[in-house]
């Protein structure tokens, strides 16, 4: 990490900005500060020293080996300090350092990336049932000036100085994340310095989402079934007159406001699985009532049966892309706003939660 | 057993629904927008019941408080039938009017609104849906005097074979 | 238990009538059956006619109902028996000749044919007695002493039962009357013990009436009068001394009733045949209640012995009121408490029958499992004993009720505003029940019309439902 904070650059600013705006929330108690390399270094609560202090010489000064990092490692420590109480903010450049060992033997690279991914699939495991599976995980990528040596996958330095991107992890149980994102935004860190570039954001929740038929907005006619009124509707019949008919449309509301998910996320119909193809899902906010969101299936067929659709946990495609594969030369390989081995980091997370609770929810209607 | 006759009355009244919107059919079943269920007051049934006592107690009137050797051909039937579909007529728009005026329909049922509240769409219109629910009322008031008609006039002294001998 | 009436001449026929018309409204006699037996010379008697026709549609709608313990029904209950038919006792040898030939006159001998010129005059002996002898008794008891021989006398003696009683009606100023009363005592008294049952008959409970002139007669159009009613006062004392000597003198009888009247009316003037139709009087009726009272009496008051009574009774009617116009509260309470119900109920089902049944068979009663439908009403049971019945009896109410001294208790017009104040002197009491008149008889028609018995025939049941209907309306109005 010497590289973000020679001097006074971008990544300082914008930590400084975000960690000060958490103790000006009072959203949280205490907040702990840590250097992380091979073991963890406490370094007091006060955000000042913290940020001002750090310099490539005050790494030094603190003890642990700098060199090989391993993510995984350093992962599987925070996660075991972890408490449910408690916010873990990892802050690094992420990048997978598989080190000098594999110049001889560059094919073994991507066992090592996979086993990198396995290990932390299976820390985050641990950590989602010791939470209970309340727990989501907030990736940010953001850019900063970067001023020194850059190591490759190798552990082959060259100097560089540019834009280079780092992560921001904010871990927790969803409630508190989702209070945390909901007070202290990222967005603002764009005129410190850093510019906040892409987030993920993982979450799981042992509560159910509380959804429900509605009544309006529809097209044609339904009944909510006696039985059920909330999940069950039947004699549904297309409507029948003006520019609308043929189509036949309910709709149902459910309270997604629990989970720390963006906006822009949940309103994209493309997140989400339908089960019954003739059936087509579009989601709106609601500014007020029981639920925050209202979905609503149309379809010109009108079939019957039981109909399940599920907001899925899309792996970003930004991953992907900021991805660096080659890892050798940042310049040459033009990876410079690429990280070497992410996605097998972020997969690994992807995996872990998906394990636990394949969707972010579920919403079961029967039509009959 | 329960739930049939707690639904029959209602079940009945869908025969006649076609004359207001569904929304008032889903008020008049008890259905709660807030909570998605259906546990406000069935309407159909309290409404239901106030229609049928009232069929009842013409049925008795004509056939055994008139009991009139000249009031008794099946246009005299007639015309207490048609008596009690007026008086239901006025019941069924009154109960909803009174529903409405005390503010127990739900908002959700009454007006489709937009993210600012404002109204887009009336989905009941008052007054004029009271009167059709009243029509539809007209309607079981009339199938259950025939209904207690039947079931009732085997021992009138007079009346007995109205409105037909074959009843 | 039969009692028979042997009824002699016009009065008897028209006494026979009233009692007929008394028991078809169901005043009660303590008997099971009448055998009415008219004595009358005259064939073609307008009032033997008409009582004969009444009595047989009586009959018929009699033998229609069955009185058994499902039946209330107290209307023609009484049977009326024809032993004999045609009801007359033939007298032969009256028709197409004159007296003298039927005395056979012209074989007497010259002493016979002297007392016989003493006893009757020439128009006697020229008399010809198609139609009775013309209020002359002394025609009569010559003649009437045949029918001892006759056949209907043998069927009569022959269906005589122990406990059997016999009554003879007749008026003491008539001509067969007078005559006809003492002849038949004396046949039945000193019967001859050749005739089955002769021992019972002659120890008969025998009742009689006699009836005392009530009317007068015009004088004839042409002027010939061979009857003269100037005479009949002087008839009735004669007719008087004889019964003395003879009847009460000699205990014939065990019961012995009289009946007189101031006279009121003059008769047009008939000497019998289809023109005596006379109009019918309330001393007819009271004869009739006579016949009931002797009826009703215990057997051990009338015992006779060796041809005598052992303890003659003999009785009178009197009225509490002598009003010319005479209604039910112009009795006394024995004869109001005989009549008055019976004939009141009758009366309303008379009229009930002429101003409101054809609305009424719209109603409820007529309909169900076992209609009166068209059938019934087109039937000869209805629509014509029935009918003949209803129209005998009003016309015979007319007939009191214009007559004089008067005899008319009900108001026989349509007053359907009014329909149950038609009984003179009686305000209808109030029902709790908000429909009145003919709508309130068409309820109790529909009321008690299911509780009448199936077991009936629908002729029983019309009448039993008709009896049962105004039976409670008159005692819920309080009508009698």
């Amino acid at each position: 990490m010497d590289g973000y904070v020679k001097g006074n650059t971008g990544f300082e600013q914008s930590v400084y900005a975000y960690l000060t705006e958490l103790q000006i929330s009072k959203l949280i108690d205490t907040l702990n500060l840590n250097y992380i390399n091979s073991k963890v270094i406490s370094r007091g609560h006060d955000v000042e020293t913290f940020i001002h202090n750090i310099e490539p010489v005050d790494f030094r000064k603190h003890g642990g080996n700098l060199g090989t990092s391993d993510i995984a490692v350093v992962l599987d420590s925070i996660l075991q300090r972890h408490d449910k109480e408690d916010i873990s903010i990892f802050i690094s450049d992420c990048i997978v350092s598989p080190g000098k060992k594999y110049v001889s033997s560059p094919q073994s690279l991507n066992n090592y990336l996979l086993e990198q991914r396995t290990r932390i699939k299976k820390s985050f495991i641990s950590a989602l049932d010791k939470a209970n599976n309340d727990l989501s995980v907030v990736v940010c990528q953001l850019t900063s000036l970067f001023d020194g040596r850059f190591y490759n996958k190798f552990d082959q330095p060259k100097y560089y100085k540019g834009g280079r991107p780092f992560y921001i992890w904010l871990i927790g149980s969803t409630s508190h994340i989702k209070q945390l994102q909901d007070k202290v935004t990222l967005e603002p860190l764009k005129g410190s310095g850093a510019e906040l570039k892409n987030v993920y954001t993982l979450v799981a929740s042992p509560k159910t989402v509380d959804y429900g038929i509605l009544l309006t907005p529809r097209l044609g006619r339904f009944e909510p079934d006696r039985a059920n009124p909330r999940t069950a509707i039947r004699n549904i019949r297309k409507e029948n007159r003006g520019k609308q008919r043929g189509m036949f449309m309910f709709s149902f509301g459910a309270n997604l406001n629990q989970l720390p998910l963006d906006e822009s996320y949940i309103l994209n119909a493309a997140h989400y699985a339908v089960s019954n193809k003739d059936y087509a899902l579009s989601v709106k906010e609601q500014r007020s009532g029981r639920f925050s969101h209202i979905f609503s299936l149309s379809s010109q067929i009108a079939s019957r049966g039981n109909l399940t659709i599920a907001l899925k946990n899309q792996f970003p495609q930004w991953i992907a892309c900021k991805t660096d594969s080659v890892g050798n030369d940042l310049v040459k390989d033009e990876a410079t706003e690429k990280t070497y081995g992410l996605k097998y980091l972020l997969e690994g997370v992807y995996d872990a939660f998906t394990a636990r609770q394949k969707d972010y929810a579920v919403f079961k209607i029967t039509i009959n | 057993m329960g739930t049939f006759f707690e639904l029959f009355l209602g079940n009945w009244y869908c025969w006649f629904k076609s004359f207001y919107s569904d929304y008032l059919s889903q008020y008049l079943w008890g259905y709660n927008p807030v909570s998605g269920a259906y546990d406000l007051e069935l309407r159909y049934n309290t409404i239901g019941l106030y229609t049928l006592g009232i069929s009842l107690l013409m049925v008795i009137l004509y056939y055994y408080v008139i009991d009139h050797p000249r009031f008794c051909k099946w246009w005299s039937w007639l015309i207490v039938a048609l008596v009690n579909s007026a008086i239901a007529l006025f019941v069924g728009y009154y109960c909803v009017q009174s529903d409405y005026d005390a503010g127990k329909i739900p908002d959700e049922l009454l007006y489709s609104r937009d993210e600012n509240g404002e109204i887009i769409q009336y989905l009941i219109s008052i007054p004029g849906e009271c009167w059709s629910f009243g029509i539809s009322n007209m309607f079981m008031a009339f199938l259950f005097f025939i209904i207690l008609s039947f079931l009732l006039h085997w021992w009138s002294r007079v009346a007995k074979y109205s409105p037909f001998i074959k009843f | 238990m039969k009692t028979y009436v042997f009824c002699i001449g016009g009065t008897g026929a028209r006494v026979m009538k009233a009692l007929a018309m008394l028991l078809t409204t169901g005043v009660k006699i303590e008997v099971d059956e009448i055998v009415p037996i008219f004595i009358d010379p005259d064939a073609a008697a307008a009032d033997l006619t008409r009582t004969i026709s009444f009595l047989r549609d009586y009959q018929y709608i009699n033998e229609q109902l069955h009185f058994t313990s499902d039946m209330k029904n107290n209307f023609f209950k009484t049977q009326i028996s024809e032993l004999i038919p045609g009801y007359r006792l033939e007298l032969s040898n009256t028709q197409n000749n004159k007296f003298q030939q039927y005395m056979d006159f012209a074989s007497l001998d010259i002493a016979n044919q002297a007392l016989a010129y003493m006893l009757f005059s020439a128009k006697n002996l020229g008399s010809d007695m198609d139609v009775g002898f013309k209020g002359n008794p002394n025609i009569g008891s010559v003649v009437l002493n045949q029918f001892a021989q006759s056949e209907a006398f043998f069927d009569f003696a022959n269906s005589f039962r122990p406990g059997d009683r016999i009554f003879i009606v007749s008026s003491i100023f008539g001509g067969t009357g007078a005559s006809g009363f003492p002849l038949l005592l004396k046949n039945l008294r000193g019967i001859d013990m050749n005739f089955p049952n002769a021992g019972n008959i002659k120890d008969a409970a025998i009742g009689a009436i006699t009836v005392l002139p009530y009317f007068n007669l015009a004088q004839s159009t042409d002027g010939k009068n061979d009857i003269d009613s100037s005479t009949f006062i002087s008839k009735a004392k004669a007719a008087l001394e004889y019964y003395d000597k003879n009847i009460s003198g000699n205990n014939s009888l065990n019961a012995f009733y009289y009946i007189a009247d101031d006279i009121y009316d003059t008769y047009a003037y008939s000497v019998g045949g289809p023109t005596q139709a006379n109009k019918a009087h309330i001393i007819e009726l009271l004869a009739a209640l006579a016949i009931v009272d002797f009826c009703k009496m215990d057997n051990d008051i009338l015992q006779s012995s060796k041809g005598k009574a052992l303890r003659p009774i003999y009785k009178e009617f009197g009225a509490e009121a002598d009003d010319e116009e005479m209604i039910f509260s112009s009795f006394y309470g024995i004869t109001r408490k005989e009549i008055q119900r019976p004939m009141t109920e009758f009366t309303l089902f008379c009229k009930f029958l002429n101003e409101h049944l054809s609305s009424s068979q719209s109603q409820k009663w007529t309909k169900g499992k076992r209609p009166f439908d068209d059938n019934f009403f087109n039937g000869i049971f209805f629509s014509s004993h029935l009918r003949a019945v209803k129209e005998n009896y009003l016309q015979w109410l007319k007939e009191m009720a214009s007559n004089r001294r008067r005899f008319s208790p009900f108001h026989l017009e349509e007053m359907k505003k009014d329909v149950f104040g038609f009984v003179k002197g009686v305000k209808p009491g109030k029902v709790i029940n908000y429909r009145s008149n003919y709508d309130l008889f068409d309820y109790y028609l529909c009321d008690i019309e299911p509780k009448i018995s199936n077991n009936l025939s629908t002729e029983a049941r019309f009448i039993e439902l008709l009896y049962q209907t105004v039976n409670k309306l008159v005692e819920d109005k309080k009508l009698a």
